[in-house]
Parts: structure tokens; C-alpha cells; sequence
């Protein structure tokens, strides 16, 4: 049984960083231990295949730029002082009168909701109901559009020449 | 933000909105200024009675536009206001009558009695510069026009 220390160093070999003594004792253990050889073979092969598999980034710059790049962005202050003065400002001030924005933005809301409910007309605002309260009494009902004209003709049953006096018109909406 | 919605910030939150939607109603609910005819048509070039006059002739061509007649004579104009949600009657003559109901909406309901009888019933929308008429004909080939223009809501 090898313990812990001993696992880490087969680690260690496997990744060169053993002195010649340390190594010449690691590589003994790996021909004498059947349970360090197998550790050590496990280990190899994974190594194996993250080296193999690992993607591969490449930089379009040299290592140095690269860095340099990453560090500049790191240091530089992403805002002026004048800029952080004006934020700070600002928002100081919406603080400070933040009850008043708060309710004129909702009354603002409220009066558009209103004013849009009272421009949407409802289908029964187009719909005209006539009654006729006799039973002698006819009526028709037309619109001119162009003279901007709606007509309730009301008529005498009893004389069915009464209902065709109108001249016809083609601009006549009959409704 | 905790006092936004604190027991007393709803409160006042509630009534603000409270007060908004009867405004809001207030000017929504009209009261209709409307101006009512009472006009007869004739191919007769003669007035029926030397006291009614022409129509205006703008009023004039509309008419013909619309109807056969070749004169329009002018009996009884009518200036009156009908209150948000309540009933006006308006006598045109001594037979005719109309009584106008301004209902929810832009519409109004319109009835008209002709010898105290009511003979119509219309509910309409009502739009400014838009001319209702009611109107049907006569003896002598003649008719009768009551138009209801409403002249201003507020």
C-alpha cells in the first residue's frame, strides 16, 4: 500500500519536477509496487489525453501585449473625475425630489391610460337602434357621407308612396 | 421606498387616484350644446306662411343635396343645452316634439312625439357638426325635417 506522500510524488515524476535522487527512488517504487505501477499508468494517461484534448487558444498578439492589454484596462478608471461628479449629482438629486418624479410619472401614466380610453370608441358607439313606437309608423335610416347627414325618414304605412319619395341617390349609405 | 407603501402612503396613493378617475370621468361625461330645426320642404316657391323664412344656403344645398325638395323654409330654431346623463325635451311646434337623453359615451337617445304621442325612438352617437335628422313627408308633396346639430360639448 503507498501512501499519500508517495502518490504525490509519482505526480511529481510524472511531471519532472524530482530531483535525480527522488526520481531514482519513484522509478524503483514503480518497478517494485504493482500498486505505484498502476497509479503511475493511470496517471500517464490522463495526462495523456488532457494534453491531447485541451483547446487551443490562440492569440492574435504577441504574450506581452497581451498582458499589458489586460492590465491597462485593469488600472485605467473606466470614469473621468468629472463624469463620477455629474453621476453622483444626479443622482443625488433624483433622491432628493424622487417622491415628486415618482408621482408625476404615475399621474402622467394615469392621464394617458385615460385619455386612451376615452378615445377608443367602443363597437356600440357606431350602432344606432330605431324604434318605432306604432305599428302604422315605418322608418328607414340612411347617412350622407359627404354632407355629413344622418336621416331618420319616418313614414305613414297606410301610404306605401310615402316611403319611395325620396329621390335616389347613389352617395346614400341606407342603413 | 418604504413609505410608498406604508398603511397612510396607500391611503393617500388610493385617494390621489381616486380623484384622478373622477376627473378623468368628470370631463369625460359631456354636456351637449345643440342647436334643433324645425324646417319644411317644398317644391313651391312660395313660403306656406309669410313668417317662416329661407334656410341659410349653405343649410340649403345640404338639404338638396340629400333630399328632392327644391325650397326649405325655416319654422323653429331651437338653441339649448342638454346636461351630462340627463333629459331635455324641446317643443319645435305645437305637435312636435323631441326629447334628448345624453347617454354614457357619444351617444344620445332622441325621441320624438308628434300630438304628445311618441312615434320615435333613436339612440345614436352624436358627432360635432354632424346633422340628425328626423323627417318624413306630407300633404302636397311636402316634408318635414326636425335636425339636431350639436354646436359644442364640454
Amino acid at each position: 500500500m503507498i501512501t499519500q506522500e508517495q502518490k504525490l510524488k509519482l505526480q511529481a515524476y510524472l511531471d519532472g519536477e524530482l530531483g535525480w535522487f527522488e526520481a531514482r527512488k519513484i522509478r524503483k517504487l514503480i518497478a517494485t509496487d504493482r500498486e505505484a505501477e498502476q497509479l503511475f499508468n493511470e496517471l500517464k494517461a490522463i495526462r495523456k489525453l488532457t494534453r491531447q484534448n485541451e483547446p487551443e487558444y490562440r492569440l492574435n498578439m504577441s504574450r506581452e501585449q497581451y498582458w499589458s492589454k489586460i492590465e491597462r484596462a485593469i488600472t485605467t478608471d473606466p470614469l473621468t473625475q468629472e463624469q463620477e461628479s455629474l453621476l453622483t449629482h444626479l443622482s443625488a438629486l433624483f433622491l432628493m425630489y424622487q417622491r415628486a418624479v415618482v408621482s408625476v410619472a404615475v399621474a402622467i401614466l394615469v392621464l394617458l391610460t385615460g385619455y386612451f380610453i376615452i378615445n377608443s370608441k367602443p363597437v356600440e358607439d357606431y350602432l344606432v337602434i330605431i324604434e318605432n313606437t306604432s305599428e302604422e309608423i315605418g322608418s328607414f335610416s340612411f347617412r350622407s357621407q359627404s354632407e355629413n347627414m344622418f336621416v331618420v325618414w319616418i313614414y305613414n304605412k297606410d301610404n306605401p308612396e310615402a316611403s319611395n319619395s325620396l329621390p335616389y341617390n347613389d352617395e346614400l349609405m341606407f342603413q | 421606498m418604504k413609505s410608498y407603501f406604508s398603511k397612510n402612503g396607500l391611503w393617500q396613493w388610493g385617494c390621489f387616484f381616486i380623484a384622478l378617475l373622477l376627473l378623468t370621468s368628470i370631463a369625460y361625461a359631456a354636456n351637449l350644446k345643440l342647436e334643433i330645426y324645425l324646417i319644411w320642404g317644398t317644391n313651391d316657391e312660395k313660403s306656406p306662411d309669410p313668417k317662416y323664412k329661407r334656410v341659410d344656403s349653405e343649410l340649403e344645398k345640404k338639404l338638396k343635396n340629400v333630399f328632392k325638395w327644391n325650397h326649405y323654409y325655416e319654422i323653429k330654431r331651437i338653441k339649448g343645452d342638454v346636461r351630462s346623463r340627463s333629459t331635455k325635451k324641446f317643443e319645435v311646434s305645437d305637435k312636435c316634439a323631441v326629447e334628448i337623453t345624453e347617454m354614457e359615451g357619444p351617444r344620445v337617445e332622441v325621441k320624438l312625439y308628434g300630438e304628445g304621442k311618441l312615434i320615435n325612438k333613436t339612440i345614436k352617437s352624436l358627432t360635432k357638426g354632424e346633422f340628425f335628422t328626423l323627417a318624413g313627408d306630407d300633404k302636397n308633396e311636402t316634408a318635414w325635417f326636425v335636425i339636431i346639430k350639436l354646436l359644442e360639448e364640454n
